[in-house]
């Protein structure tokens, strides 16, 4: 406690921004200082100014002239006045008259003999009367001085001499007088001056000491508030150091201890006073050098005082602005923190591990699931066939919906299991999109038909000249698996009115097409807020509506996941009250229906209609070792007509794959001794079916797996349970993989007629003409060669080839060119048996391509003819 | 030490006046003391010849005046002890001069080194002509006090009356 308000006193002296502001105080205390000496000084010199001046205004007693001189006329007037006593009295004593003569002369002699009166014998007017009045005194002194008879004999002389000597003082009186009056006058002036002076500067020291006030006033007031802020701003400070629950500490750069505060007393069991200088690293055991320069967040240890080491943060800001820097450390106890994290991190460990097990523990059951199902299921398609009672074929369908759930059931869990692991894979097969969407109508109809709802399904063209979308390849399962939880919702949630499926293409890019889905409903619709929501995982928004799919509780969010690794995207917009829209746009391969099946594949669950139609026999091998599965098998894809062998496992399949070309194999992959993937390799390393369409057969539906499977050399996989249009799209698609490399042997032309026409057009008629007719030339020259060469000198018949080839290739002749090629190339692989019938397809090819060179080179010559061929 | 004599003289010298009383003047009077003063040898006045004067007391005082060129030494008496051989009693002078002249001067200006009554100007008698037979002067020079207008018209030469007034 004790430590409070120094610890507040020393985060409050020292901010930086009253530093800066005390420069200012400073100063201007500074300038009241220098106002107030100049007042002073000035006051000083002035009273000593006024004094001086007026000590010599006494000292020139100009005042008191006027009066000495009025006196001398007054004393003269008086020995005069005597003067005609004595002539009246002759008896009378003369003492009086002398007295009188003396009184005068004295006045005379103070006038003229002091300085102050001297200076007027310069003035002409007065220096004559001046030696008159001196002639005065020497006339009459002697008789003044000399005996009574005398000066009694000499009144009558006497008083002619005053009676001058009265016009002279009188004179000298007025003139001194004048004088005097002006030398006053200058005495006024200079006082007057001196006043004004005295006033000026008292007006100055006034104004001096008026902004003097003011200043002060003003400096008052400002730190009074500054004072006040001050306070206030380390009141609170200290209220927070005192209440902080985290140590505050305050260190200089060296990362001394200044102040503490009280947690931090408490937190290391010190006191202030101790604590105070010590090094704060020594004290809190933190070990990582604190210093200025960056104000951080770190995360460290500290030591308590018992020695054990703790967690804290360390919130380290400093004020290197100022002229005393200090560095603020707040340290905070995270050991709950760091506790909850570390529990949270183990807790997360055993999910991930629980999550592990689990998928492990899923992907092992729907394997024996899966198993039993595909004989359940495979058995009663076979049954459907069989002449059956309606009873019986009421049960069959009761059974085929019971099994058909379940096994949607094990896929769902299988699904999440798949993309929780996140390694969903895509399986593509070829299926009829249409056939597709009226099977998952159907499957609803039950549902809707009791509501009075109608499901329709509308094909808008889009971009393709026709509509609707039938041949196309993608994941099927997982298309299905979108679309049908997209339905299963609008069916749930809609009561009355429509469903509509619109299947719009919106955009085509070779064979990649990408199609928009739409599934509205009139249902109740859904909230702008929830409808971002709806694709999450595990929303409860609307718990019925994420479990709207089979009870799995994933629905919509499987569906945007399935749409997403379809490489698609789904949405939904809504208006509640009035239903929704489920949008999905998902890319599709489209594959071209072959020549004459305008309408593809027939659905799987349009019973009695006639098998799809293959345009050519399929050589088929079956290689399974379950007799059930194999048996399945082989009836559904007798339907089709296709050739058949079968083999019960892998040894014995690899066999019959050496010997004999296939254009399919059926691969079981779980197999004893020799298991599927194996035997894909060993099929693909050599043997008669290496080019084979390998399809796998698996209930594992693993990713991991199904890696293993492609990279075995397997074109494609079905998971048991196999159904007829799955059997139906790999028919399709290896038929039309045969019916292309078919075609693809023929459609390079006898003569590619562009090249031939840029030819002309740059060499001209004639020298192309030429030209072509000398490729002739060396090409039947070449031909008649082959057979010779092909015994006696088989490097000289490769280079001959390839010499041809080039001449081939420059005019053209593509087809002609292609098969020289093939024979190059089997020739350098030294397969001489096949070569042999090689030639003879290049013979009989040059003869056709030969043909078709006359014809071109004759329409040039005619050309040529004829120059102007627009006419 | 001034305030010893200060003492002596305030102490002593009143006492022995009163012993002695004031002798009547032989000589030519030169200055009458009228008013309002304990001791007189005229009826009511105190008259002095020179003689008398000397006998109170012989001091010199040297300084210059605004009448004089230079420094100036007086031979004289403090008025004060003028006033004390009277015994005045009053609070006011009235100096008078030959000529009728006349100045107030209060009786604060009668302290020792203050007022001083001259009778010889450098040491020579000064007669009616050299502002005689008596001048009150003041030290001039020794205080900027005495140096003012007021001053000067108490500096009465020619004095030959003092009233001493309540």
């Amino acid at each position: 406690m004790v430590a409070e308000p120094n610890t507040a006193e020393h985060q409050t002296s020292r901010p930086g921004k009253s530093f800066a502001r005390l420069i200012p105080r400073i100063a201007s205390r500074y300038w009241v200082a220098l106002a107030l000496m100049f007042s002073l000084t000035s006051i000083v010199l002035l009273s000593s100014q006024l004094h001086d001046r007026f000590r010599s205004l006494d000292n020139s007693n100009s005042g008191s002239v006027a009066w000495t001189w009025s006196q001398m006329d007054t004393e003269l007037a008086q020995f005069n006045i005597e003067l005609l006593n004595a002539k009246l009295k002759p008896d009378a004593p003369l003492s009086t008259l002398r007295n009188r003569y003396d009184i005068f002369f004295s006045r005379v002699e103070t006038v003229l003999g002091v300085d102050a009166y001297r200076n007027m014998f310069s003035d002409p007017g007065m220096g004559a009367n001046i030696a008159r009045l001196q002639s005065f005194f020497e006339e009459t002194l002697p008789i003044i001085d000399g005996p009574d008879e005398e000066l009694r004999a000499s009144l009558p002389y006497l008083e002619t001499q005053v009676a001058v000597a009265r016009t002279v003082v009188r004179a000298l009186t007025i003139r001194g007088i004048a004088n005097a009056a002006k030398a006053a006058d200058q005495v006024r002036t200079e006082v007057s001056d001196l006043l004004l002076e005295l006033a000026a500067f008292a007006l100055a020291l006034i104004v001096a000491l008026s902004g003097l006030t003011m200043l002060l006033d003003y400096l008052y007031n400002t730190s009074k508030s500054r004072a006040l802020a001050i306070r206030q701003t380390r009141d609170r400070l200290e209220t927070i150091g005192r209440i902080s629950l985290d140590a505050i500490f305050v260190l200089d750069l060296d990362g001394k201890v200044i102040d503490i505060n009280r947690a931090g007393q408490e937190a290391f069991d010190t006191r202030r006073s101790a604590a105070i200088g010590r090094d704060f690293s020594d004290l809190s055991g933190v070990p990582d050098r604190i210093c200025a320069g960056s104000n951080r967040r770190i995360r460290t240890t500290a030591q308590r005082p018992n020695g054990e080491m703790y967690p804290v943060e360390l919130s380290i800001s400093d004020a290197a602005g100022e002229k005393n820097p200090v560095v603020a450390v707040f340290l905070r106890d995270i050991s709950d923190r760091v506790e909850a994290e570390r529990a949270l991190l183990r807790a997360r460990d055993d999910a991930l591990v629980g999550e592990r097990s689990k998928a492990q523990f899923l992907a092992v059951m729907s394997h024996e699931m899966r198993t039993p199902l595909n004989g359940i299921l495979g058995t009663i398609e076979l049954m459907r066939d069989e002449p059956l009672s309606d009873q019986q074929q009421g049960y069959m369908k009761a059974m085929e919906t019971s099994g058909k759930l379940l096994l949607h059931h094990v896929n769902d869990v299988l699904e999440i299991s798949h993309h929780e692991s996140g390694q969903a894979r895509l399986n593509p097969t070829i299926f009829n999109l249409e056939a597709l969407l009226k099977e998952l109508v159907d499957s609803q109809q039950a549902l809707v038909r009791p509501k009075g709802v109608n499901i329709r399904i509308v094909h808008i063209p889009g971009v393709l000249e026709s509509a609707p979308v039938e041949l196309v390849e993608t994941d099927q399962m997982k298309l299905r698996q979108v679309l049908l939880n997209l339905l299963s919702n609008a069916v749930k949630y809609t009561d009355k009115g429509t469903i509509t499926i619109e299947v719009e293409p919106i955009s085509l890019d070779g064979d990649n097409l990408m199609v928009e889905i739409r599934v509205i409903d009139t249902g109740k619709g859904i909230e702008d807020d929830d409808l971002d929501r709806v694709f999450d995982d595990f929303v409860t928004l609307d718990v019925s509506y994420g479990r709207a799919n089979g009870g799995t509780g994933l629905g919509l969010g499987i569906a945007r996941r399935l749409a997403e690794s379809l490489g698609g995207e789904i949405g939904a917009e809504s208006v509640p009250g009035e239903g929704s829209l489920f949008w999905l746009h998902v890319p599709l391969v489209r594959i071209l229906a072959p020549e004459g099946q305008g309408s593809g594949m027939p659905a799987r669950d349009a019973k009695g209609e006639a098998p799809p139609n293959t345009p050519q026999s399929i050589r088929i091998l079956i290689i399974e070792d379950n007799d059930i599965n194999r048996f399945v098998l082989r009836e559904m894809l007798n339907q089709y007509g296709h050739h058949i062998d079968e083999a019960i496992d892998g040894a014995k399949g690899l066999s019959l794959a050496s010997e004999e070309r296939y254009d399919l194999i059926f691969m079981d992959i779980s197999m004893p001794q020799l298991d599927g993937v194996h035997a894909t390799r060993k099929i693909r390393e050599a043997g008669a079916s290496s080019g084979a369409h390998i399809v796998a057969l698996t209930a594992h539906a693993m990713p991991d797996e199904l890696i293993s499977f492609r990279k075995a050399g397997a074109d494609g996989c079905l998971i048991k349970p196999i159904t007829r249009a799955d059997l139906a799209g790999v028919l399709t698609r290896v038929a039309a993989k045969l019916r292309q490399e078919r075609q693809s042997a023929k459609p390079a032309p006898l003569a590619n007629s562009r090249l031939l026409s840029e030819l002309v057009s740059e060499l001209g008629n004639e020298q192309s003409a030429a030209l072509i007719r000398r490729f002739i030339g060396e090409a039947d020259a070449a031909v008649g060669q082959i057979k010779s060469l092909a015994k006696d000198d088989p490097a000289g018949l490769r280079d001959l080839f390839h010499k041809i080839g080039g001449s081939a290739a420059t005019f053209g002749a593509q087809r002609w060119l292609e098969k020289l090629r093939k024979c190059e190339t089997l020739f350098e692989a030294q397969i001489t048996d096949s070569a042999n019938p090689c030639f003879k397809e290049v013979f009989a090819l040059w003869v056709e391509t030969r043909r078709t060179y006359e014809i071109v080179l004759h329409s040039i010559e005619t050309a040529e003819q004829r120059p102007d061929p627009a006419i | 030490m001034r305030t010893l004599v200060l003492l002596f003289i305030m102490l002593v010298f009143p006492v022995a006046s009163y012993a002695q009383s004031l002798q009547m003047p032989e000589g030519t009077v030169v200055l009458t003391v009228s008013g309002a003063i304990e001791n007189s040898n005229d009826g009511g006045t105190a008259k002095f010849d020179i003689e008398m004067l000397k006998e109170l007391g012989q001091s010199e005082l040297v300084t210059s005046t605004i009448w004089t060129d230079g420094a100036q030494v007086f031979t004289g008496i403090p008025l004060l002890a003028i006033l004390e051989a009277v015994g005045a009693q009053g609070s006011k002078l009235r100096a008078m001069a030959v000529n009728d002249y006349m100045a107030e001067i209060p009786v604060s200006d009668a302290i020792p080194d203050g007022a001083f009554v001259a009778y010889e100007l450098n040491g020579i008698a000064m007669t009616l002509r050299d502002k005689g037979p008596l001048w009150i002067v003041y030290p001039y020079d020794q205080d900027p006090n005495y140096r003012t207008s007021a001053i000067y018209t108490r500096s009465v030469w020619q004095l030959d009356r003092i009233e001493v007034l309540p």
